[in-house]
């Protein structure tokens, strides 16, 4: 188990890596040109649409924190 | 001098979500919970987007050119970072951002100039008060329309965003029901860009610009903002300092090819656009005589104008007008139903009307034929069969019937309560099973008890 203190020290480094990387994202002049992949079509047609109940079923039996019907994500808990 | 610019998100009608088959139906009125998902949409670990919805595609290209855009025939998906729990795969792909080419640019509607369209993903829909997640919503195929900031009033946004609707009702393109979301920019001379986040009513908007235009007259804003208006307080609160293209560390889509669309395409969904409601508003009123506030009402929805236009050639303007905005609109009403639910066939409508005109049925017995079109019509030639007005002769008979049966309300008449003939007119009208004539019933009446 790690401290109180050490998971905002994790928080915060990790906070500033990630503001590095955005930074550096940013520096970064232009994007590749071509797609990274490679389809023949671009849009796929649509169909009527479909339901998974037991999909529902299954993220919810994992969750940690839910109700009947939803899965719950308080602020500041995640 | 106050500048407002705004981001509307529509939702785009379709069946299907943007990258996956679920359903894209959403919210509780109309589906259960999580039960529109996929490892897709619920961003499971290697789950990938199929090909993006074409029905989505074809939306935002009706909505782009109906806003005069330039369509850029090949754009790329983008990756919007963010961490918040309606977004489960950390990233909403986007054909927004910094390197983006959105697919519709530089348009402009109602002396509005628009800055771009585009298509994108919408989060899930979670709810700050109870946490609740419903992904349901997760990956509905969303346009946002961006407008240059060149509103100067609330009362300026409010009018143009309601034609924008309109416009975009007549082209099928985003879904009613659902509404839309906005983000609104609002500026003063001297001061930063407030961006008010998410406000999803005509009714708020407005509210919320002015509200924001008075707290910013006072205290002039020194740096950029995201706020959230409040409804309750009727204040804007502040959010956070305004996020950047940066802070969302967008990249390219590695999953999704080139969104490409060909000329012919375009040139075909140009075609399917129909007569829009500012162009069809004029020649309504000119075509039909009719003034500009009824004509506003007739086209507000395409699915009433259409619907007027078929009916009025065969039994004519006022009788159509009748009929159409009043008679017809107060069943959808009545039954808290859009237009766009009813399956009306005009020849049907024709049959009914042409009925009233030729005297064969009554008005309240045409109204409850009408009330029986819920939601689809059918052929009136039956029930108008069986529902033939009565003659002059009849309804006599019927008048000395009421006037037996209720003899203190004829008593109430004569002693000056001149509402008591309306108990008797009823009297009648329940006897005749509604086939006689009201206007005439009362005259009769008041004829006979004098």
């Amino acid at each position: 188990m790690i401290s109180e203190k050490e998971r905002k020290q994790i928080e915060t480094e990790s906070k500033k890596l990630l503001e590095k990387f955005a930074r550096k994202l940013w520096e970064i002049k232009g994007l590749p040109k071509e797609s990274m992949i490679i389809r023949d079509k671009s849009m796929r047609k649509e169909e009527n649409g479909c339901s998974d109940k037991e999909l529902k079923k299954r993220m919810l039996a994992n969750a940690k924190n839910k109700n009947d019907d939803f899965i719950i994500a308080k602020e500041k808990s995640w | 001098m106050v500048k407002i610019g705004l981001e509307i998100h529509g939702y785009l009608l379709t069946k299907e979500k943007l990258f996956c088959k679920c359903l894209s139906v959403h919210g509780k009125k109309y589906t259960e919970p999580n039960i529109n998902i996929c490892p897709i949409c619920t961003g499971q670990p290697g789950s990938k987007p199929l090909l993006p919805n074409e029905e989505a595609v074809k939306k935002l290209i009706q909505i782009a050119l109906v806003l005069k855009c330039t369509i850029n025939k090949s754009v790329f998906w983008q990756r919007k970072h963010y961490s918040w729990p309606d977004l489960p795969k950390g990233f909403q792909s986007t054909v927004s951002g910094p390197y983006a080419i959105p697919n519709g640019v530089n348009g402009k509607f109602m002396e509005i100039r628009i800055r771009e369209c585009h298509l994108e993903e919408d989060p899930a829909a979670w709810n700050p008060l109870t946490g609740e997640i419903d992904y349901n919503r997760s990956g509905a195929p969303l346009v946002e329309i961006v407008t240059e900031p060149d509103f100067k009033s609330s009362e300026e946004v409010i009018d143009w965003i309601k034609n924008l609707i309109a416009a975009l009702g007549y082209v099928k393109a985003i879904d009613k029901q659902s509404g839309i979301k906005a983000d609104v920019n609002v500026s003063i001379k001297g001061g930063k860009k407030i961006e008010l986040k998410n406000i999803n009513s005509t009714r708020k908007i407005k509210e919320a610009i002015e509200i924001e235009i008075a707290r910013q007259k006072k205290d002039i804003p020194k740096e950029e903002q995201t706020r959230m208006y409040d409804e309750n307080d009727r204040v804007t609160k502040l959010m956070r300092t305004k996020e950047n293209a940066i802070d969302y560390r967008f990249i390219k889509e590695v999953d999704l090819p080139y969104l490409n669309v060909d000329l012919k395409l375009i040139n075909d969904l140009k075609k399917q656009i129909p007569e829009l409601p500012q162009e069809r508003l004029k020649r309504i009123i000119k075509d039909y005589k009719i003034d500009k506030k009824t004509a506003s009402i007739l086209t507000k929805e395409i699915e009433i104008v259409d619907l007027f236009e078929k009916v009025c050639k065969k039994v004519g303007v006022k009788l159509a007008l009748i009929w159409v905005l009043q008679e017809f609109l107060s069943v959808v009403n009545y039954n808290k139903m859009s237009v766009s639910d009813f399956n009306i066939n005009p020849e049907h409508f024709i049959e009914l009307l042409q009925a009233i005109k030729d005297n064969k049925i009554t008005e309240s017995k045409a109204q409850e034929i009408l009330r029986k079109w819920v939601p689809d019509s059918f052929s009136p030639k039956d029930e108008i069969n069986k529902n033939i007005k009565i003659s002059k002769e009849e309804l006599n008979k019927f008048i000395e019937q009421a006037i037996k049966e209720n003899p203190k309300a004829v008593e109430d008449y004569k002693k000056g309560f001149k509402g008591a003939i309306n108990f008797l007119v009823g009297s009648v009208m329940k006897n005749s099973n509604k086939r006689a004539d009201f206007k005439l019933t009362k005259e009769m009446l008041e004829k006979k008890l004098k």
